[in-house]
């Protein structure tokens, strides 16, 4: 049993390769309908699948493929023209085929899905031939062309027969299929006969070898006359006419070969190279007849009798080289649109033999690994740096120089391996790039417009888990752009813009990210119109959305409650709103904002970070036990008490706090997590976090805050799934587990209801405008200071004592590391606050980081944290002041870390070698 | 009665003798610190770092003495076990030996073995002096799944 459901796994992995393939092969062969090479790669994929599926007895998806199969037989053979609704069949036959797959995992059934109406669709359409097969143009005498390339792997390779003997058995298994008596029920007796004398000479075609004149039928050969009857047209085709449509293709060729021939698809490009030997051959003068090439024998097949089909192909592969990224969703004509230039390489001809790759050569440089095994290696891993960790501090206190250096080695290496392990983890998001050109077809299609898709950046990469994770509200968006973004082809027009609209989707990696860009040129979004919505919502009053300026309301799209329909365009929304997609984004650590010019553009931008596997955290505790809280999630650290600043107020029952004229709730971590509060009405302060879960905000009362820390995330069992106030776990510095909180299950277990539009407001705000959040202190008696929050990593009350002396400098050790420290006030010469209430034994303490290193700042005051636009201005230099802002309504002076660190000599320390 | 059965791990927990297939074992370990998940059942003592890996440590005492007679222990040994994808660690009281046995002697589970043990285990086997329960992990994992149920029931949604 265990061996077939190793068999059944295998081949869901490979049905699903089979299935993204198919789909952005059937919508490359819309684009291009003469994309013969296209269609024999959907051909080869339905029929694996089919054989796959007979061979492990499921029904429907066998029955569902071998419709399929028998449509495309038809299509490949040219009875019939491939037309739009074919295309859309088989589209749905990979979403059934998609669902039955889904079914299979889960359960091993397929599931309830029904293909009988896709098959009888199937059916319908290809008895469409009995119209067109009269009027085919130049019909293909002996079916032998679309196969010809694929004879190629088994018949010419040796060394690739011995490498994939199962490809040659699949071959075989085709070949055999064909004359089956199933299939023949579906098709008419005229192709009936055809099929039955034309398939069965592949084998002996390749069994044959090197007697070429036995595998070029001429006009002539039995099995050709009797392909409906057509087989005259082709007489009056001589040999000279086909030689000379095809030199005129030279150049053509040339230049398409050129940029395809790294293309992924190496059966296309053997395709191409094959095609371009038979041109070689055919330029050369000493050659009048059909030159008998070992090489190109299936080319000049082809070539002599369809020659027709050859220069379509060529021309279409030219077209595909020249397009590569781009999409057209649309009409028939998209063909004629401008298309960006091709890069005008003409490779040296005879270079084109050696540059077909085999088949083999990507399989080789890869391999599949299964996730549970990496998993298991960043596990190891994670050990091993703690184990480095131990050592080095271990060195460094005994000083032997051979150890220190085996040391660093040993440092370096394992961050060298920890990074290395993690980029295994990474995949471009070419995967899901792939998918949109399907998407945009079917949206495009939907509204009537005609969009030129064009994807940047597909080799950017970003963890597994994520590429999946933002598939979701990509599509979103993407989906929007087209609804809602890009006008109709005649007001685009009247605008005076190009009939297409432009859909681009970009992704690159800033600043230890991932962006996303979705950017259309359509008519951008009006602000009016949304402020009308919100009105007519009573999402706000017409006073506040006065009072916003335009790109703080085009934000507020994003506001849960703001439908789109009716205000950007007439077509309404589908599915969640922007709301959910910003939720989405946000719950993997991201963000997205908005852009727009009326009448121009619109563009989005997700962000979001490269992996999930770490996550920055704060590491605080209740009762004793430490717990990680997501960093993204915090908004500042506050104390809160009886005569402190900000005290505890009682509503109803239940506590709130007053932070900067706003209420917010608290909860008391204690009492959620087992029933013991932390809080207790003596007049101690209580270390609090403010924190945030998409568009609520409360305070968490806690015990301590202790560092912040980049923790590996590791799921939990799923014995601990259900309870929603945990989303993951970690392992700490020391070796110890520690649960990370869900902090939107948290405010669910607490009863936290999200209310208030205002908080709504202010994340809109936060979004658009930007904001660098301030820690201001007060340095001196009476002096207000101010550092970018980001480079604090945290804040300290510290005994005096604990202040150390290490060469001539202070120092203060924290966690086993020793943070040098600088007093402010010594540095500007001022005297220290010496007011009544401040205790004199107690420092206030902040932790900065520059370049990764830190330092320890004294100051007399921590005042507040502010979260507003300033206007930063530069005066006179004074030293060790950046500039001054108002901030919280009054003056205050930007501090300059990195200008402190320099003139107080300050030696900076990384990690406990460094000591000495 | 599957051949796995032959070589099996003995060990001691909530006062009965356990057998357990020696393929099921991935090891045993002492291990100190278990860090506390609260709000979980008391079934699931909390979770352990084995070596990178965050393992759920299971404690079936709960589940199979009665409330009197469960006494927090220190020094736990745990066998760490794999019935599902992701390994779990049992509690157990003491480790005994590995034993052959004869899978055509595997019995019924004796009548006199009630309640939730009975649910747990595929059979019994006697020894000359003593008769082991062959433990089945992966009810012991359906056993922990009720526990949970009837947790949150009483706690989070109650």
């Amino acid at each position: 049993m265990g061996e077939f459901d190793d068999l059944i796994q295998d081949f869901l992995i490979e049905s699903s390769e089979h299935i993204e393939q198919l789909e952005s092969d059937l919508v490359e062969l819309e684009k291009n309908p003469k994309n013969k090479v296209a269609l024999v790669c959907i051909f080869r994929s339905i029929h694996t699948l089919k054989g796959n599926c007979g061979f492990l007895g499921f029904p429907r998806l066998e029955k569902l493929t071998h419709a399929a199969e028998s449509l495309l037989s038809l299509l490949r053979d040219e009875i019939i023209e491939l037309h739009e609704s074919m295309i859309t069949a088989l589209l749905q036959t990979v979403d059934l085929a998609r669902e039955i797959l889904t079914n299979l995992e889960k359960d091993g059934k397929e599931g309830d899905c029904d293909p009988t109406e896709l098959i009888a669709t199937f059916e319908r359409l290809q008895s469409q031939k009995d119209i067109s097969s009269g009027t085919t143009k130049i019909p293909n005498i002996d079916g032998q062309e679309s196969p010809g390339p694929k004879k190629k792997y088994p018949g010419t390779d040796t060394a690739e027969m011995e490498a994939f003997p199962e490809s040659i058995v699949k071959e075989h298994e085709e070949d055999e299929s064909k004359p089956s008596p199933s299939l023949l029920g579906q098709s008419a007796p005229s192709l009936t006969e055809t099929e039955t004398e034309t398939f069965p000479r592949f084998p002996e075609a390749i069994d044959s070898g090197k007697t070429l004149p036995r595998a070029i039928p001429f006009p002539n050969d039995g099995p050709s006359q009797s392909l409906l009857g057509v087989g005259e047209d082709t007489d009056h085709l001589s040999s000279k006419d086909v030689l000379d449509d095809l030199a005129a293709l030279e150049k053509d060729a040339a230049i398409s070969a050129g940029p395809r021939s790294p293309e992924k698809d190496s059966r296309e490009t053997s395709f191409l190279g094959t095609g371009k030997d038979l041109l070689d051959a055919i330029a050369n003068p000493t050659q009048d007849e059909i030159p008998v090439l070992p090489h190109s024998n299936q080319m000049i097949t082809s070539g002599v009798h369809n020659y027709s089909d050859l220069i379509a192909s060529l021309r279409s592969a030219k077209l595909d080289a020249s397009k590569s990224e781009s999409l057209l969703g649309s009409d028939d004509d998209f063909g004629q649109f401008p298309l960006p230039k091709a890069p005008e390489i003409v490779p040296d001809p005879g270079s084109m033999l050696e540059e077909t790759p085999t088949p083999a050569s990507l399989s080789e440089n890869t391999v599949r690994i299964d996730l549970a095994l990496l998993d298991q290696m960043m596990n190891l891993i994670g050990e091993l740096v703690l184990t480095r960790n131990q050592i080095l501090q271990v060195a460094g206190a005994h000083k032997i120089p051979a150890l220190t250096s085996s040391c660093q080695k040993l440092n370096m290496i394992t961050g060298q391996l920890q990074e290395r392990v993690m980029k295994t983890r990474m995949q471009p998001i070419d995967r899901l790039f792939s998918k949109f050109s399907r998407l945009v077809r079917n949206v495009s299609r939907l509204c009537k417009k005609i969009v030129l898709l064009e994807l940047q950046g597909g080799d950017t990469e970003l963890d597994r888990s994520l590429v999946e994770a933002i598939r979701d509200p990509l599509t979103h968006v993407v989906r929007n752009a087209i609804d809602h973004g890009l006008e109709s082809p005649e007001q685009r027009l009247k605008a005076g813009k190009p009939r297409e609209g432009r859909l681009l989707i970009k992704a690159f990696h800033e600043g230890g990210q991932v962006h996303i860009q979705v950017r259309d040129d359509g008519g951008g979004i009006n602000p009016h119109k949304i402020r009308q919505r919100l009105v007519e919502r009573k999402l706000l009053s017409a006073e506040d959305t006065a009072r916003l300026d335009d790109a703080q309301v085009v934000s507020l799209i994003f506001m849960p409650g703001f439908s789109t329909t009716d205000t950007v365009t007439t077509i309404s929304g589908r599915g969640v709103g922007m709301d959910v997609v910003k939720a989405n984004i946000e719950s993997l650590g991201g963000k997205i904002q908005v852009q727009t010019v009326l009448g121009a553009w619109t563009s989005f931008t997700i962000t979001v970070p490269l992996t999930l596997a770490i996550l920055p955290a704060l590491i605080i505790s209740s009762h004793g036990r430490r717990f990680a809280i997501p960093q993204a999630n915090v908004q500042e650290l506050i104390k809160l008490g009886n005569g402190h600043a900000l005290h505890i107020e009682e509503i109803s029952g239940s506590r709130v706090f007053r932070l900067r004229n706003q209420l917010l709730p608290l909860i008391d971590l204690g009492t959620q997590l087992e029933n013991r509060p932390i809080f207790n009405n003596d007049e101690t302060d209580h270390a609090s976090v403010v924190l945030k879960s998409n568009d609520l905000r409360f305070g968490l009362l806690i015990d301590a805050v202790h560092d912040s820390q980049e923790i590996v995330v590791k799921a939990l069992d799923s014995l601990l799934k259900n309870i929603p106030i945990y989303s993951a776990a970690t392992i700490l510095d020391d070796g110890e587990v520690a649960l990370i909180l869900d902090i939107t299950g948290l405010a669910q277990i607490a009863g936290l209801r999200e209310t208030l539009q205002t908080q709504e407001l202010e994340s809109a705000e936060a979004i658009n405008v930007d904001i660098t959040p301030m820690l201001v202190f007060g340095v001196g008696t009476h002096w207000r200071m101010a550092v970018p929050l980001e480079t604090v990593l945290r804040l300290e009350e510290v005994e005096r004592e604990r202040l150390e002396t290490l060469n001539k400098q202070w120092v203060i050790q924290h966690n086993e590391q020793l943070v040098p420290v600088v007093f402010l006030n010594e540095f500007f010469n001022l005297e220290p606050d010496a007011g009544e209430d401040i205790d004199q034994n107690v420092l206030q303490l902040i932790v900065c980081s520059w370049r990764g290193r830190h330092v320890g700042l004294i100051v007399d005051r921590v005042i507040d944290i502010a979260e507003e636009e300033f206007q930063e201005q530069r005066h006179e230099r004074k030293k060790g002041v950046f500039g001054t802002a108002v901030l919280n309504g009054k003056a205050t002076d930007l501090l300059d870390v990195k200008e402190v660190i320099q003139l107080t000599n300050v030696l900076l320390l990384d990690n406990p070698e460094a000591n000495h | 009665m599957s051949s796995d059965l032959d070589t099996i791990c003995t060990f001691e927990l909530a006062n009965l003798r356990f057998g357990m297939p020696v393929n099921m074992v991935q090891e045993v370990i002492r291990q100190q610190d278990v860090t506390d998940v609260p709000l979980s059942p008391n079934s699931i003592s909390g979770l352990i770092n084995l070596r990178g890996q965050i393992i759920t440590v299971v404690d079936l005492n709960h589940i199979l003495l009665p409330k009197e007679e469960i006494t927090p222990r220190e020094g736990r040994l745990f066998l760490v076990c794999a019935p599902r994808r992701t390994p779990m660690a049992l509690m157990i009281d003491k480790v005994g030996d590995v034993l052959k046995i004869d899978s055509g002697k595997i019995e019924r589970s004796p009548d006199n073995v009630q309640g939730l043990v009975r649910e747990l285990i595929d059979g019994a086997y006697k020894t000359d002096d003593e008769l082991i329960l062959l433990f089945n992990a992966r009810r012991a994992v359906g056993l922990i799944l009720d526990d949970i149920k009837k947790t949150q029931r009483g706690h989070i949604f109650g």
